[in-house]
């Protein structure tokens, strides 16, 4: 039963194949996270290591049989070396409590996800029992829907889930009872929040039923204009209404974030300007970046691009960026075989950076040689 | 407006009701008279709840007087957690305290085991205590049946309010031939 022999290339290359043709410029992202416990058990907060293993081996023999789930590589997380858990952690895929009592807690994970449009993981005893999960580009609440149900009723041959007849699925958390369906999108609003009407639209999605939170997991600072949107309610709607909520949701949030953006283009004034070249100033000398700087100050550009303000930045893809530059994701692809310093992480990003969005690459930026500031910095 | 039953209050609740030749009769009534009225009371026949749409209409009443009356849900339910909070889930032995402070439950059992105390709680945070969406594949019939009645009643619901009162008769018959299989099915199962 132990597989130890880890595929650790499966482990760094997560993700999804980034399609150029689809327009991914307000709503970043969109995700849908099923959760179900199996029936028999106790839930994760009140049960003990052996009851978790057992939960773990009863889903890991279903997806064995499993003929849709063949392509699916199951994980122990205690096998997964500290920066591929990081690297789940920055995709969103797991939680903090994952790599916490780790006995009896896995990852079932898509293999090949560079060619694939969608991110797909089965997440096993982490607050509930299972948590099936897929994350798409763009508006694709739908689709991440349909998968995630798919796989639900393909588990479902095998396995008996805690079901109430009046409270729907059963959870540990009451948060999420009833469907146990979270959808979420992923918008970068940065003309809402110049124009300070984000503050009256997240007070509206409150009002119906839906919450907004950073970009970082279990962080409230709201970072780089990017805001999580999900809905608060399970149980008393339908998946479908759910789904076709947030749906309308998102449209309505690019018409909003398309008005804020002309009523600041027919008034643009040297302020706006100012803080769009004093970022492009920032990006192209800095040497070393922070995360938080770097998705701040992108942001910025990227809504310069937007209102025509700059043109000595290439065109980029800002999610494919700020995803890009994750200090998990550049020790794993970019400093190799070595501990890296917080600075050594700091300087490369700024590299990278500086590499995607300046128009003219500049010779001597390879992220890899770390120590070689001077060379870059003349040519800039 | 003013209550037609006892023409004195004012009138809280304002219905439509079809019957069975199509007509159409609306309905005020207070706060006071609703709880009188025979149809929101468990007593009424088998018979009269299937020949009348008021039966349909009588559910949703009900969630709106709790509705109204939620001030006094969340006393009661304030009440009941200090009074019972070493009380133990009699199969993961986790107690009321304990879901306080966690905010979370050890098992199903907790779900009927707390009801009384968590159904106060899950109204503010969710909309409503009754599952709407996906059943699971492998539940008895009799649920698959109740499941399908519950979301015509909801069409039906939605129907009322844009005022599509032929669409919501067809649903009505819809609603009323699945609960005789229903009743059929519960039957066959006694004998």
């Amino acid at each position: 039963m132990e597989d130890r022999d880890i595929d650790l290339k499966g482990l760094t290359d997560i993700g999804y194949k980034y399609d150029n043709q689809l327009k991914q410029d307000i709503i970043l992202n969109s995700a849908a996270y099923l959760y179900r416990n199996v029936s028999g058990y106790k839930f994760n907060e009140a049960n003990d290591r052996t009851e978790r293993e057992n939960i773990l081996f009863q889903i890991q023999e279903a997806k064995s049989s499993i003929k849709f789930l063949n392509n699916f590589k199951f994980y122990y997380i205690r096998d997964i070396p500290r920066l591929n858990r990081q690297l789940l952690m920055d995709k969103h895929l797991i939680s903090d409590s994952m790599i916490q009592k780790i006995a009896g807690k896995g990852i079932i994970l898509k293999s090949g996800f560079a060619n694939n449009k969608k991110l797909t993981a089965i997440i096993i005893n982490e607050d509930e029992h299972l948590k099936i999960q897929c994350h798409m580009a763009g508006i694709k609440i739908k689709d991440c829907y349909r998968e995630v149900i798919k796989i639900e009723k393909k588990l479902e041959k095998k396995l008996s889930f805690s079901f109430s007849q009046n409270l729907g699925y059963l959870t540990s958390n009451p948060s999420v009872l009833g469907t146990g369906l979270k959808v979420e999108i992923l918008a970068h609003l940065p003309s809402l929040v110049i124009s300070t009407r984000i503050i009256d639209f997240i007070k509206n999605l409150n009002q119906i039923g839906y919450g907004v939170s950073s970009y970082i997991t279990d962080s409230n600072e709201i970072i780089g204009n990017l805001f999580r949107i999900s809905n608060l309610v399970t149980l008393g709607k339908n998946e479908e209404s759910i789904i076709e909520e947030l749906d309308a949701i998102a449209h309505n949030i690019i018409d909003e974030e398309n008005n804020a953006k002309k009523e600041i283009s027919s008034e643009i004034n040297f302020i706006i300007e100012d803080s769009v070249f004093r970022s492009f100033g920032m990006l192209k000398y800095a040497k070393v970046l922070s995360f938080e700087e770097a998705v701040e100050l992108l942001s910025i550009i990227k809504f310069g691009l937007d209102l025509k303000i700059i043109d000595e930045v290439k065109n980029f893809n800002f999610y494919k960026l700020i995803d890009l530059i994750t200090d998990s994701n550049i020790e794993l692809n970019h400093i190799k075989n070595k501990k890296a310093s917080i600075d050594e992480i700091d300087f490369v990003r700024a590299c990278i950076v500086r590499d995607e969005i300046l128009k003219n690459n500049i010779a001597g930026l390879d992220p890899a040689s770390f120590g070689k500031m001077d060379q870059g910095g003349k040519n800039v | 407006m003013i209550c037609d039953n006892c023409r004195k209050n004012e009138a809280f609740i304002h219905f439509i009701t079809v019957g069975n030749n199509g007509e159409l009769q609306k309905m005020n009534l207070c706060r006071e008279c609703i709880k009188d009225f025979s149809f929101l009371n468990d007593t009424v026949n088998d018979k009269q709840k299937e020949s009348s749409l008021l039966n349909v209409l009588a559910i949703d009443l009900g969630n709106l007087i709790d509705g109204g009356f939620a001030d006094e849900g969340q006393n009661q339910y304030e009440l009941s957690l200090n009074v019972r909070e070493n009380k133990k889930c009699s199969n993961c032995g986790t107690t009321i305290a304990q879901v306080k402070k966690s905010g979370r439950l050890g098992c199903s059992k907790c779900y009927e085991d707390f009801m009384l105390e968590l159904k106060p709680f899950i109204k503010i945070i969710q909309s409503g205590i009754e599952h709407k969406g996906k059943i699971p594949l492998n539940c008895n019939k009799r649920l698959k049946i109740e499941k399908k009645i519950k979301d015509l009643k909801f069409k039906l619901e939605e129907q009322i309010i844009i005022e599509n009162f032929e669409e919501a008769a067809k649903l009505r018959d819809k609603i009323t031939s699945l609960q005789k299989q229903l009743h059929l099915s519960v039957k066959r199962n006694k004998k």
